[in-house]
């Protein structure tokens, strides 16, 4: 029944020269249970797709695809029109996409600057710049362990930094944090858009800090696209509206 | 050969999965990897001698003495190791490095109490001699081996499906967190499953004595990895899963002696091997446990 | 950037100077190798020394895949004999002198370990249980009597021909020193690192770019190395041994216990771990076993319900308590 609002069709939307990432067709089953139902999305270059819809509608797993870890039932992911569905996740970060967890899990043993020295470098910036970029410049050599949640999600941030992503997947990153340390993640979420030139596409249920750094949305429900457009028109959207309150 | 084959196996196999049961149920509810399964089972066994040679009672009398007290010593010790299992970051690798120190204990003491050498029963569980079947001549403790473990499955299958406390361990098999919040009596339900999971192991003693041809202290680790074999075939935490996986198990194993007696040795690993690699949820499972 | 460490350790806070921690790495390796070297002029039973020698390696092969990876290796023993066998094979069927011939067991234990890296897919119970089958299936194949004119089958393997008390003596003490270099190496390396991460976390590490599978591949062929090699010394030393003698699982169950023992995650705790308890087995566990296994049960439960980071944690967390200062412990 949405199907008339939806813009699944990847045709209408021909590959441009600016198109980062696209996803096409993508459905991935659960057993029975249809998680995702032929999902298409693209993603231009140096813009932030917001990704929206109710709990379970499968826009965590729309990251899990992307991100490789899942492989899609059907239908594939692009990556500068190459495709990259299904690959492993240490492939991919070092191909340029990577993500950070609602809940992360960085290592508890290691120093927070031993966490960014794992991983594999593939950004200009060092280590250190970026602890300081996401605000951990101070807590360099504590225990990723005894870090604050808070500070956690930034270390997790920073750790998909480290491998210079060009596409940035950022899931749930303001569930659990307060209002002044969400405004100060939007600010960082945009300036790595306006000065590193990333590409992102963000999770999220607080439609104010969706306000603050997405270009555009995309609206999911029951595993289906629903809208994609301005965020404005999305919450003047019937169907989007109807998901969302009347549902 | 065929017909001898497949009724030895069904008959073998279905004392398999009642001797692997325990196992599959202490780490469905558990999470606990038993490796001194076999051990229990040997002690199983010992006490069916004991009783046979020294007070002339039918061995298969080990059965009733038996549950209760491995019912009452598992409680104990479940008790006594479950703040340590709570606390780890990993309770799984804890469990089998724990019980593989168990196993230890109980094989030392074993060797020391019984000695090393192997004990075998001279009278059969039901005098000696052989059973007719479909023209086949089989020894008798085959059918016995089956007749014990075809009700003592169906035991523990009334009491996990059809009592109330087997419905509190179901709820634990499927999840620890959702059992405690629905009030259920996490301790004591765990603590009762587990001394069930030793009971199990100890009655299938009585058994093993026969069905392979005595017992020895160091029987245990072949008995623990044959049991992990049925349970993984079967679907490990799946009680349901060990009887059928202790079918497969015994067919296999008849068949292979029957037709390459020289490489039957290996039909054990290679079937555990290959389930584990093409299908580690179990051949019978349809939902994936990550172990 | 200029205090960015380029080598990953695994010092924390402040860092210990770079010259005092490569020296504590070299003595690491030199003062168990020297301390071997010399033994023969203390205790003139040099079987048992060779015998400690090879549990010392077994132990840190327990390490390099336990430690590093949380793999427990129940059928460890499997390589063990793979490189017994593979020694032998090379003597009795291709000629090869007693050296070249324990390099090569180690070479067949490698082999062994590539085509058993499926296993690897496995995990905790699983992973423990599939070894030992692949073990106890490797040491079947090998004693059966269709390979009789590859491994003698069960009729036992005779190397005598190239017995040599004193060449096995120093081939056992260089392979000491080879795994205590490949133990310090490996924890100062960017693989020890990410080892640890996996360890940590695996969808993290693989995230931060960490090629999960083939850093558990590089530790599980190096721990089979060092197994390959302890067997090769092992059966050079011995000289005539059956394939149940190989492919014991007792051998498993004594590098593992020594390995938690001493505490692995360590460089020097399975050194200290194999030769105090196999020097406890030797005094009392030759003429009764049985007391011996239940001191070692006991031991192991001990461990595991109170002691889970084995003799190392102990004295780093009585270090730690006289010294309070943190920085510097670890």
């Amino acid at each position: 029944m949405f199907a008339e609002s939806a813009s699944s069709a990847p045709s209408n939307e021909a590959p441009t020269a600016d198109g980062l990432l696209e996803v096409e067709g993508v459905t991935k089953l659960f057993g029975p249970l249809r998680a995702l139902d032929d999902v298409s999305l693209s993603v231009k270059r140096g813009e932030i797709l917001g990704l929206v819809g109710p709990n379970g509608s499968g826009k965590t797993t729309v990251i899990n695809v992307i991100s490789g870890l899942l492989v899609p039932t059907s239908g594939r992911v692009l990556l500068e029109g190459q495709e990259v569905s299904g690959k492993a996740p240490f492939r991919l970060a070092r191909r340029g996409i990577n993500r950070t967890f609602q809940i992360p899990k960085p290592f508890p043993a290691l120093t927070a600057r031993e966490n960014l020295e794992v991983a594999h470098h593939g950004s200009a910036l060092a280590d250190g710049e970026i602890l300081e970029l996401v605000g951990l410049g101070g807590r360099a050599e504590r225990l990723a362990g005894e870090l604050t949640a808070s500070d956690q999600k930034r270390l997790d941030l920073a750790r998909a930094l480290v491998t210079g992503p060009r596409l940035l997947l950022v899931d749930e990153l303001g569930a659990g944090l307060s209002k002044t340390e969400l405004d100060e993640l939007a600010v960082i979420l945009r300036r790595l858009v306006a000065e590193l030139g990333m590409t992102m596409v963000v999770v999220e249920h607080l439609m104010g800090f969706l306000e603050q750094v997405a270009d555009r949305v995309t609206v999911l429900n029951a595993g289906a696209v629903i809208f994609s457009g301005g965020l404005a028109e999305a919450l003047a959207d019937p169907a989007v509206i109807k998901v969302f309150i009347g549902g | 050969m065929v017909l001898y084959a497949l009724i030895a196996g069904v008959l073998i196999g279905l004392f398999y999965g009642f001797a692997a049961l325990g196992l599959s149920l202490a780490f469905g509810v558990l999470r606990v990897v038993n490796i001194a399964h076999g051990d229990v089972i040997v002690l199983g066994s010992y006490l069916a001698y004991e009783l046979s040679t020294q007070a002339h009672i039918n061995p298969l009398f080990a059965i009733p003495i038996a549950v209760p007290l491995a019912v009452a010593i598992g409680m104990v010790f479940y008790r006594f190791v479950a703040p340590s299992l709570g606390r780890s970051k990993d309770p799984e690798m804890l469990s089998l490095i724990l019980f593989f120190g168990v196993s230890q204990v109980i094989e030392a003491l074993a060797t020391i109490g019984f000695s090393a050498n192997q004990d075998t029963l001279l009278t059969g569980p039901v005098g000696n001699g052989a059973v007719q079947m479909f023209g086949q001549s089989f020894p008798n403790y085959y059918p016995v081996a089956a007749a014990v473990a075809v009700p003592g499955a169906l035991l523990v299958m009334l009491y996990l499906y059809r009592s109330r406390l087997g419905l509190a361990t179901r709820a634990l098999m499927s999840s620890r967190a959702d059992a405690m919040l629905s009030g259920i009596d996490v301790g004591r339900t765990s603590a009762l499953s587990f001394g069930i999971a030793l009971a199990l192991a100890a009655s299938a003693g009585a058994l093993s004595i026969y069905v392979n041809g005595g017992v020895s202290p160091s029987q245990g680790a072949d008995l623990t990895t044959t049991a992990f074999a049925v349970v993984v075939i079967g679907g490990l935490g799946n009680p349901a899963g060990a009887l059928a996986g202790g079918l497969v198990f015994g067919l296999a194993e008849q068949f292979a002696q029957s037709y390459e007696p020289n490489w039957a040795g290996l039909v054990p690993y290679v079937l555990l091997l290959a389930v584990m690699l093409i299908k580690p949820e179990g051949l019978l499972s349809r939902r994936v446990r990550y172990a | 950037m200029p205090e960015r460490v380029a080598d990953a350790s695994g010092q924390r806070a402040t860092r210990a100077q770079p010259w005092r921690r490569r020296g504590a790495d070299l003595a690491a390796v030199l003062v168990p190798t020297a301390l071997f070297a010399l033994a023969r002029t203390v205790d003139s039973n040099m079987l048992l020394l060779v015998t400690i020698m090879v549990y010392v390696v077994l132990a840190q092969g327990v390490n390099v895949i336990y430690g590093f990876t949380g793999y427990l290796p129940f059928g460890y023993a499997g390589f063990f004999g793979a490189g017994a066998y593979g020694t032998y094979i090379a003597v009795a069927s291709l000629g090869a002198g007693a050296v070249e011939a324990t390099v090569l067991g180690g070479v067949v234990a490698v082999l062994v370990a590539v085509v058993l890296i499926p296993l690897l897919r496995l995990r905790g119970a699983y992973f423990a249980i599939a070894s030992l089958a692949a073990a106890l299936a490797l040491a079947s194949l090998v004693s059966n009597p269709a390979l009789t004119s590859v491994t003698n089958g069960p009729y036992g393997a005779d190397l005598s021909k190239v017995y040599s008390a004193n060449g096995s003596y120093w081939m056992a003490v260089a392979i000491v020193a080879v795994a205590m270099l490949a133990v310090v190496v490996l924890r100062r390396s960017r693989l020890g690192l990410q080892l640890r991460a996996v360890r940590a976390d695996q969808v993290s590490a693989s995230y931060a770019g960490v090629n999960v599978v083939a850093a558990r591949t590089g530790a599980w062929l190096l721990s089979a190395l060092l197994a390959g090699l302890a067997g090769g010394v092992y059966a050079w030393s011995i000289s005539v041994f059956y394939p149940t003698a190989v492919f014991d699982t007792t051998i498993s169950l004594f590098a593992i216990v020594f390995a938690l023992f001493g505490g692995v995650g360590t460089v020097l705790g399975p050194v200290v771990g194999a030769v105090v308890l196999y020097y406890v087995y030797n005094a009392i566990g030759v003429s009764d076993p049985q007391y011996f296994q239940l001191i070692f049960g006991v031991v192991i439960v001990i461990i595991a319900l109170f002691l889970p980071g084995g003799l190392a944690a102990v004295l780093v967390g009585a270090r730690r308590r006289l010294a309070l200062r943190g920085g510097d412990v670890r």
